[in-house]
């Protein structure tokens, strides 16, 4: 009777084994699962947003992404759209702007430029940034040629815009890889980005000082 | 018992059948719990090592960096999202059209009651009240005065106008949300007088669900386009 009752508990002790192995296995293909919502894609052209072969930033070279951001923080200086509420939050003190700039640059930017980009955007003016290919290094200061393009009135299509070319000299702070910490505390990137955060502010990038 | 001449003699003659049974016991046990705890590791292991990148999308012209992709599986846009979109769409079909039949024209641009946007009197590709039905009365006094005299002279002179749908890019240039938002479109315009250009144009989408029920609410409050090449 005793040798019966091990036999049965030895079949139920398999049988739950079994039942472990089942559950762990269901677990496991439902940390997998994947849908796939089918969707329509308008018939826009979409060239010009449409992105390449996706390439991580670590496969990336340093002049790749140095480059980038050089661009990205030009025409963040003096790109211009008639929404004043895009003004307002380009010039925040947690902007990308202020981001990707030492203090000392960001307050200067905000007292030579922002009062006229302001100005221009209230007046719906419109203004596009084109940086030049080559960004040489002189001395401690990155060269940047750009040409701005203002259009200081709307809906006019007979208007040309008004053309300014300038240089930029500018000596940054660069280090490949992504911040780890943000104003001297952690910096959850997954929480900013979800959160509707400029994925330029998220590099270890800083402009120390900028010349005209 | 033949001790010390035989070692061999069992004290307990069961004694060897309990420890065997024993220790397979012990080691069913050790199997049983090793299973369980590699069952447990590889559901960690496969939930725990999970990438999560980031697609960034650069736009050289407004330089707007922005999430273009994220490996969650789904792309998802609410239904104001896609109103907001279709309103836009449209309204710029609407803006930049000059047609060759006059009558279709003073059709369009004509200021019209807010009852007759939401009647049944208009069907579907009647262009009847198109601009004034889809904007704000500000936005519709700027284009009666700045714009239409420039386009009544084109029409006057036998110019027309007509967008290039395949051309036309639709994205947001801000947060959207159920209120609205700032829309960028960028599109190509083609004259019969000019030939084709490019015009970018900022909207701003607002909401009032009782003025404009036909759009669930939505119409352009703001509108400011510029001629790039």
């Amino acid at each position: 009777m005793k040798k019966l009752i091990m036999f049965f508990a030895g079949i139920i002790l398999l049988l739950l084994t079994f039942v472990a192995l089942y559950f762990s296995g269901a677990l496991f293909d439902a940390s997998n699962d994947r849908y796939i919502e089918a969707f329509v894609f308008q018939p826009n052209n979409l060239s010009t947003d449409r992105i390449g072969h996706p390439v991580p930033v670590e496969k990336l070279s340093d002049k790749f992404v140095r480059e980038r951001l050089i661009k990205k923080f030009i025409i963040e200086y003096f790109y211009i759209n008639p929404d004043v509420e895009n003004i307002a939050l380009r010039t925040r003190s947690d902007s990308v702007m202020a981001a990707m700039s030492a203090p000392d640059v960001f307050k200067d930017w905000r007292k030579t430029e922002v009062k006229e980009i302001e100005d221009l955007s209230g007046k719906k003016a419109f203004r596009t940034v084109t940086i030049g290919d080559e960004i040489l290094k002189k001395g401690d200061y990155w060269e940047v040629y750009y040409e701005l393009k203002t259009w200081h009135e709307t809906n006019n299509m007979n208007l040309t815009p008004d053309v300014k070319n300038g240089i930029m000299y500018i000596k940054i702070s660069f280090e490949k890889g992504i911040r780890d910490k943000r104003a001297g505390g952690s910096f959850d990137i997954q929480k900013f980005l979800e959160n509707g955060g400029d994925p330029a502010a998220v590099f270890k990038f800083r402009v120390d000082e900028v010349r005209r | 018992m033949d001790y010390p001449g035989n070692f061999e003699t069992p004290a307990f003659p069961a004694g060897k059948r309990i420890a065997v049974s024993r220790f397979m016991a012990i080691c069913a046990l050790s199997a049983f719990l090793l299973i369980v705890f590699l069952c447990g590791i590889l559901l960690w292991s496969s939930q725990s090592e999970k990438l999560e990148p980031f697609m960034i999308s650069a736009n050289n012209e407004s330089g707007e960096w922005k999430i273009v992709g994220k490996n969650s599986g789904t792309v998802e846009y609410s239904i104001n999202h896609t109103m907001q979109e279709s309103v836009v769409g449209n309204f710029v079909k609407d803006w930049f059209r000059i047609s060759a039949d006059n009558s279709e024209n003073e059709n369009a641009w004509k200021s019209c009651e807010r009852n007759i946007c939401i009647s049944d009197s208009l069907t579907f590709g009647d262009r009847s009240c198109a601009i004034y039905c889809n904007i704000s009365e500000d936005l519709y006094s700027r284009f009666s005065y700045d714009i239409m005299p420039d386009y009544i002279k084109r029409s006057q002179n036998g110019e027309t106008w007509k967008i290039d749908e395949k051309s036309l890019s639709i994205s947001p240039a801000g947060k959207i949300s159920d209120k609205g938002g700032t829309w960028q479109i960028s599109t190509n315009i083609v004259s019969n007088n000019i030939g084709k250009f490019t015009v970018k144009a900022f909207l701003k989408v607002a909401r009032n669900k009782n003025f404009y029920p036909q759009t669930m609410g939505f119409y352009v409050a703001d509108f400011n386009a510029y001629r790039i090449d």
